[in-house]
């Protein structure tokens, strides 16, 4: 499986695709939803899947002596990839952001921990959604695309909601005070525990769709 | 070294019926019949890209549906023209091809790739078709695989190209450990190299034996229109007619002492032809 990944790696993602990782760092921009940045990692999947699908990269895939099960986790294996490490800038760069606007984001959610377990939360949502539907043939990425990001919208919504609708909330999660910090760290590792369950559940049913794809 | 059998695969408008057959070692096998006839599907069946619904397909007595990662170490097939990864280049393709194969040697790479003089800074959107198949070819022999599966991989080769591949073909098999199975329209490429055959129509085996055995069975036989009789088109294979006659093509063991028509060895061709006619009949 790690050598598909690394085929993946230096055959099928063009360079430029890497750079979205930099808007990551839209979180450090005043005032606006810290969510933008990691949504953009949908697409760079997109973008990804499609080069793939250009090159014939599954058909190729099956003439090598792999396993049919390891061509879908290396695929996932990147899509993972893009999601972590956007995430993970925006978690490095959370304590320059909070130096640039201390008093908090008036455009939605804080740059904060609770923002990266709700980031990966709807991930975790997303994927759930996506990867196994897009491997139900493995070239159509259309709809998948449409139901993940309709998981990834609502679960945030519904996040962004409860923390300005309830006082209670808002303050135990919202903000950067230190009084709070256990909490927000208790939903970030939440997030982490739901993204990985998550997304290996959707790998194992992308690789039981993908059993029956003739290729 | 290849044994399939009873193989079968339903689709809405085609199926593969009980596709059976075996491949020795150490022979070519072609592997013909008409556009849509089932050899692309066989040869994925084998590869386990398309999955087939019933049958058993064995390579050295390992099933591929248990052992396929451990068989396709030793299978190498190839679909025509390389056509993926078009925008790369080809040594950037070959480093990553390579991991995957215990046995790949670079110097048997190079030797190919000057052989078929192939530019491997060149990308693959750089090479015309017939360099592309050359490119495939490359990285099929360069792995040390036993079994080659190729599908078309003349087509889109000028004649002096097609030429070169055959004789490669014909080294592949020389130490009798190899076997090549490999489909074609191009039924000369067979005369010169095949020693099998397997013609399959309609998703089914109609023939598979040694080639010299199918044209030595097999005889063409001309006439004039007047002594055409039911007996004759019974005995024919199929039998087709002009203004000028008829031809047909006959098994040698229906031939008749008194029989009055010419008599000619046929090609795979007219093999090939007559046989499908006859179905359609």
């Amino acid at each position: 499986m790690i050598k598909l990944f690394k085929k993946e790696l230096a055959l099928n993602i063009p360079i430029p695709l890497y750079l979205f990782w930099v808007l990551g760092a839209m979180i450090l921009i005043p005032n606006y939803p810290v969510i933008v940045g990691v949504g953009y990692t949908i697409m760079q999947i997109f973008v990804y899947l499609q080069t793939s699908s250009s090159y014939l990269s599954q058909e190729f895939s099956s003439t090598l002596p792999v396993k049919r099960s390891d061509i879908v986790s290396s695929n996932t294996l990147v899509i993972a990839m893009f999601q972590v490490v956007n995430v993970a800038i925006s978690l490095l760069l959370m304590p320059v952001a909070q130096l640039l606007y201390p008093s908090g984001n008036l455009a939605g959610m804080d740059a904060n921990f609770t923002f990266i377990g709700v980031a990966l939360i709807c991930l975790a949502g997303f994927n759930s959604l996506f990867i196994p539907n897009y491997f139900k043939t493995g070239y159509k990425f259309g709809k998948p695309v449409v139901l993940g990001l309709v998981a990834f919208v609502v679960i945030y919504g519904v996040c962004e909601t409860l923390l300005q609708v309830s006082p209670t909330l808002k303050s135990i999660f919202e903000g950067y005070q230190s009084t709070t910090i256990v909490w927000r760290i208790v939903i970030m590792v939440v997030g982490i525990a739901i993204y990985v369950v998550a997304t290996i559940f959707a790998n194992k049913r992308a690789v039981k769709n993908f059993e029956k794809v003739n290729l | 070294m290849l044994k399939v059998e009873n193989l079968c695969k339903k689709y809405p408008t085609f199926c593969l019926d009980n596709v059976s057959f075996h491949i020795p070692a150490g022979v070519i096998v072609g592997f013909i019949g008409q556009n849509g006839a089932g050899k692309t599907t066989t040869l994925k069946c084998i590869m386990q890209s398309v999955l087939p619904d019933s049958g058993t397909i064995c390579v050295n007595n390992k099933s591929m549906a248990m052992h396929e990662e451990e068989n396709k170490q030793i299978i190498s097939f190839t679909t025509g023209a390389f056509d993926y990864y078009r925008n790369h280049t080809l040594q950037k393709i070959a480093n990553v091809y390579k991991t995957f194969y215990h046995d790949w040697d670079d110097e048997v790479f190079k030797k190919y790739c000057l052989k078929f003089k192939l530019d491997t800074f060149k990308r693959v959107k750089e090479l015309s078709a017939g360099m592309r198949v050359k490119f495939a070819l490359a990285l099929a022999l360069s792995h040390n695989a036993q079994l080659f599966l190729f599908d078309e991989p003349t087509s889109g080769l000028d004649p002096i190209a097609r030429d070169e591949m055959l004789d490669v073909f014909q080294d592949i098999v020389l130490e009798g450990d190899k076997s090549i199975l490999f489909s074609t329209h191009i039924t000369s490429d067979l005369e010169k190299c095949a020693d099998y055959i397997i013609y399959i129509d309609n998703g089914k085996i109609l023939l598979a034996c040694p080639k010299d055995e199918l044209l030595d069975s097999h005889a063409i036989i001309k006439g004039s229109l007047d002594n055409l009789t039911e007996d004759i088109c019974q005995r024919c294979v199929a039998v087709k007619t002009n203004k000028f006659g008829y031809t047909g093509l006959m098994k040698r063991s229906y031939l008749l002492p008194t029989d009055s028509f010419v008599t000619e060895r046929p090609t795979v061709e007219d093999i090939m032809i007559y046989y499908n006619k006859g179905v359609q009949q």
